[in-house]
This record gives C-alpha cells, structure tokens and sequence, in this order.
C-alpha cells in the first residue's frame, strides 16, 4: 500500500514538475511570477478535453498545447510586454497576471460551465500489476511522456543555440542585448514554451482528476512552492522539487489523510520560504546594496 | 487632528454617508452598502501592509476568516458578547499574524507574496477540515447581531440602517486611526521600509519589528472587518475566506491607488458597487475585474488615485501659469 502511494506520489510529481518548469522559465528569466499559470493549465486541459472528443487524446493534447502556448504569447504582447518596457517590478507584474487569470476564468466558466467533467481517454480503466503495485496505463503514459518532455527541454536549454540565448537572458538581460540577443524574439519562444508545457500538463492529469475552472489554483501554489524549492531555471532542481511534492503529499495521505495532502505541500512552501528562500537546489545571491 | 485640517470635502462627504441609508429603499442596496463598508476595512487593512509599509500580503482573507470564526464560535457556542469578540478577535488575529509574521517579513518582494499565498491556503484548507472546530464545510449558522446597548438610548441592532450606521462608526475610528498612524513615529517608519529597507535600518529604525509591527495590526484590522462581516450575514462558511478574496481585495487597492486611504474607498466602491449594478450580467463580472486590474495595472501605475493627483497637480500648474 505505500509502494502503491509512493508510486502514485512520484508520477503526480513529475507532472506537477512539467507543470512548474513553464513557472520556472518565465520567472527566471522575465521575473514574472505568473499568476495565470494555473490558468493556462485548465484552460489547456480543457481545450484537450474538447479536442479528444474528436480525435485522438495525443492529437488534441498538441491541439491544447499549440493553444496555450498562443495564449501566453497574446497575453506577454498585450501586457507584459509593456510592463516590461516600464521597467515594472515583479509584483505589478504579478498583479496584471492576476488580471489575466481571472479573464480566462471566467471564459472557461462562461464557455464549459463550472461543473466538474471528465477527460474520457479509451485506456481509462486498463491497469497493469507490477509485483504488488497496481498501475493504471494513463499513469504510465505520464510518466513518460513527462520524463520525455522533461530531457527535450533540458537538452534545449543545455545544448543548443537557443538555450544558450536564454541563460544568458536569465543572468543579464542588458547585457545579452548587447550581445545581440534579439530578446523580444526570445520571449515570443519562452512565453509559447511556458504556455505549452502548461497546457501538457493539463491534458495530462486530465483523465485522472475532473476537468474544472478552478482546478489550477491549487496547482499554481504547488507550482510556486516548487519553482521555489528547485531554485529558479533549474530543470533537474525543477523535476526533483516536483518529485519531493508529489512524495510528501503521497506520505501525508498514506499516515494522516487524504484531505490534508495540499496542506504538506503548502507548509513545505512556507517552510522553505523560510529556512532557505533561494531554494535546496539554487545558488544564494548576494543582497547589493 | 487640528480642526483646520478637515477639509470641506471630507465634511461634506460624512453629512452625504449619514443621510445615504435615508435616499435608499431597498434592503437589497442597503446590503450591497453595508458590504461596501466591510470591504472599505477590509482594504485598509491590505493597505497598512502593501500600502504603506510596501510587503506585499496575499493572507489577508486568512485573518478576516480567523476574525469572522473567532466571533462565531464564541457567541454561538459560548454565549459571548458582540462587544467582547470584537476586540478580542483582533488580538487573537494580531497574535497569529506575529508568530507567522515574525519568520516570514524577511523575505521580500515577490517572495513573500508567494509565501503569504501558501500561507493563506494553508489557513483555507484548516477552516474547511477543522470540521469540530469551523463545522467545515457547512459552515457556521445563527450568528446574532450585534448585542444591543442598553444605556445609551437602548440601541438595538439588527435593522439595515443600525448595522450600518454602527459599521461606519467602526470605519470612521479605523480610518482616523490609520490616517493618525501615518503621522506618528510609527508611520513614518513604515513608509521608511517601503521606500528603502536598508536606509530605514541606517537611520536606526528596528526594521523587523516595525513590519511584524505593520503586519499584526493589518491582520487586527481584517479580522475587525471579519467579525462585522460574520454578524452581518449571520453565516459564515469556508468559502468567504479564500484566496479569491485576498486576491481581489488586493486588486481594490492597486485599482483605486496603495498608501492612500482614499484609494481604499475608491477600489472597494468599484469592486463591490458597481458590479452588484449589474448584476443581469453576474457571469461577466470577474470578466470586467479581471480586465480592468490589466488596463489600470499597464496605465494607472499608481491607481485611480495618483492618477487624479497627477492630474490635479497637472491642472493646478496650468492654471499658475494662465495667471502669470
């Protein structure tokens, strides 16, 4: 029973890491604690959701992933863009996304309606046995495709051009302008790819929770804690930081109760907040004076 | 507060919110005024902290719930009095705002609005599941008004116009106390960290206990505005107190202008009046907030009111020079 936990803990974890790395990048980078986030996951889950009506599940996720990440790109051209250009600090940016995330909200209420529904995927009910373990095959799906995901983007920002670009941008954004980084062109990239990893994670953990407004709220705290916790851009601290969330809410359903398996990661937020606010796996910076 | 310094508006304002209850027929608006009034406190509240001092708190909802559960637990299962709750609400709000505050204010900007947005789901997930305690999710029903004094004319609440007027008395004392903060050594001090924490401490002032300070009295003041609320709609559940409601009332001060008292008044008129106006169109109405946080947060840096300052000054200085 508590491999079986573990387990579960472990794949949520991976997701809510994927789900974190699109937090991770825009923050590192564009210091935009994006408030949004957790709505750009539902609406993606729910654009999927539609979409596999239709077609294929894998289909519609690239439909909601293509989706979100144009979202992301509309909302950073019409607001943060200009923020941006104002020089405007973290928390009003952190306030326009607020704004943000009530409009696509309330467009998800006033489109689907704010009851619960469910993502049907065909392989629904099929589970497999591992020794003692039961594993439902969407889980399977998850954790690959999120491990998958989780290597493209680390190779992405590790070994190409374009990653290069944008480690530079998240150390000195002046400074890469002047070495001719075209940033705008960079944020069009990094908002899409924020916006898309959301969206993935979405249609992802679609079938195995209902699909509802609200749904990313409590997802975009557990982001933060873990875009908190992994320290910024880091995409292994990002994945892991995910995984120790996934586990402890895991161990605090198993020992105390399911109803309090938000409370564990929440506290590991504030706690970590702290005891160590730049993260167990980030680098201290110095306070300049 | 010398006499000479209340200006004509303010006077001419106070006369127009004594006779309000007078212009206005129907209960229903009456509600939505009274919320108002509730809301004005609740934003004071926000202000003291994000506003003056600058720190950013995203829990604020957290302690108008603890405010709101303290008074209802203790007159409906420990036959307290109304008068009693009220500041003892307070303090046991005050109280938890200083444990948490104490290892939390030293984080800063961005990092403490994410910690403060843990914090305050933490304290809405406790009064959903402390079921023995808040009744989670049903909530709490019965609260009575407020108890009638019997020495002063036999006042009795319990109408419309009682509850409000007793609710602007509450929100005249907070307002003159707040504005009577701003001169003191303490004010100063606050808005000394909110411009720059590391002069402030130069300059010899105890940073820490000036936040914690600010923070405390933030979350007496919203638990304040959560025993009105509580006596007010007389029922109380876990969903009143979530994070939506730190995040709006958060907006209502970026909207109407942080710092200023008057900001406060405006964003909590705009957020509670006007949309109950058209309430035909309640699906939209988190639409229409959530646009106008955007558009005033891109051209209203400093909200609705640095806005008509900036063009007060703008217009005064245009008509120094027309008489030059």
């Amino acid at each position: 029973m508590l491999l079986q936990q573990l387990l579960n803990g472990l794949i949520t974890g991976v997701l809510y890491g994927i789900a974190a790395l699109g937090l991770g990048f825009i923050y590192g980078i564009y210091f935009v604690p994006n408030m949004a986030h957790g709505a750009i996951f539902m609406f993606g889950a729910y654009i999927v959701l539609v979409v596999a009506l239709k077609v294929n599940y894998f289909c519609a996720i690239l439909v909601g992933i293509v989706s979100a990440a144009f979202i992301m790109v509309i909302s950073d051209a019409l607001v943060f863009k200009k923020l941006r250009k104002r020089l405007g600090d973290a928390t009003s940016m952190m306030i326009a996304s607020i704004g943000i995330e009530y409009v696509l909200i309330t467009l998800a209420e006033l489109i689907w309606t704010a009851d619960p529904r469910d993502l049907p995927v065909p392989w629904q009910s099929n589970v497999t046995q591992i020794g003692k373990v039961f594993i439902a095959y969407h889980r399977i799906i998850i954790l690959v495709v999120a491990i998958f995901t989780a290597i493209l983007i680390h190779y992405l920002v590790q070994r190409t051009k374009f990653g290069k670009a944008m480690r530079a941008c998240a150390q000195d954004m002046l400074a890469a302008k002047i070495l001719g980084i075209n940033t705008e062109r960079l944020s069009l990239i990094v908002f899409a790819i924020s916006g898309g990893l959301a969206a993935l994670a979405g249609g992802l953990i679609g079938p195995i929770i209902m699909v509802y407004p609200t749904m990313g709220n409590n997802l975009l705290t557990k982001c933060f804690a873990i875009v908190i916790l992994g320290g910024g851009m880091s995409i292994p601290g990002l994945m892991a930081g995910g995984i120790v969330l996934g586990l402890a809410e895991a161990l605090t359903t198993q020992y105390i109760s399911g109803q309090y398996a938000d409370v564990a990661s929440f506290l590991i937020l504030v706690l970590v907040l702290i005891i160590r606010p730049s993260g167990f796996f980030g680098k201290t910076k110095p306070v300049k004076v | 507060m010398k006499i000479n310094n209340i200006k004509p508006l303010s006077v001419a304002g106070i006369i127009l919110l004594l006779i309000l209850p007078y212009a206005i027929t129907s209960k229903y608006t009456m509600g939505i005024v009274i919320l108002t009034v509730i809301n004005i406190v609740l934003v004071i509240s926000v202000n003291v902290i994000t506003g003056l001092t600058g720190r950013m708190s995203l829990c604020q909802a957290a302690f108008f719930g603890i405010g709101a559960y303290t008074t209802a637990i203790l007159t409906t299962q420990y036959d307290f009095s109304f008068w009693a709750c009220l500041p003892f609400a307070g303090i046991i709000a005050a109280l938890i705002a200083v444990l948490i505050g104490w290892p939390i204010l030293k984080l800063e900007g961005y990092y403490l609005a994410i910690c403060t947005l843990g914090l305050q789901q933490l304290f809405s997930l406790v009064f959903l599941n402390w079921v023995s305690m808040t009744n989670g999710p049903f909530g709490i029903r019965g609260i009575q008004p407020p108890d009638g004094i019997p020495w002063l004319f036999n006042l009795q609440f319990g109408s419309p116009k009682s509850y409000y007027y007793l609710y602007l008395l509450f929100l005249l004392v907070i307002v003159l106390f707040v504005r009577s903060l701003l001169n003191s050594r303490y004010g100063r001090a606050f808005l000394a960290i909110r411009e720059d924490e590391i002069s402030a401490r130069m300059f010899a002032i105890n940073t820490t206990y000036h936040k914690v300070l600010a923070f405390a009295l933030a979350a007496f003041i919203a638990a304040i505005a959560g025993v009105m609320y509580a006596h007010y709609y007389r029922y109380i559940s876990p969903g009143a107190f979530n994070i939506t409601r730190s995040i709006d009332v958060t907006a209502m001060l970026i909207i109407g202008g942080s710092g200023q008292i008057w900001g406060c008044v405006i964003g909590a008129v705009l957020f509670t009046f006007i949309p109950e106006l058209f309430r035909g169109f309640a699906e939209y109405r988190t639409l229409v907030i959530g646009i106008a946080i955007v558009v005033s947060i891109i051209f209203m840096p400093d909200g609705i009111v640095g806005q008509l300052n900036k063009a007060g000054t703008i217009l005064s200085k245009k008509a120094k020079e027309f008489k030059q």
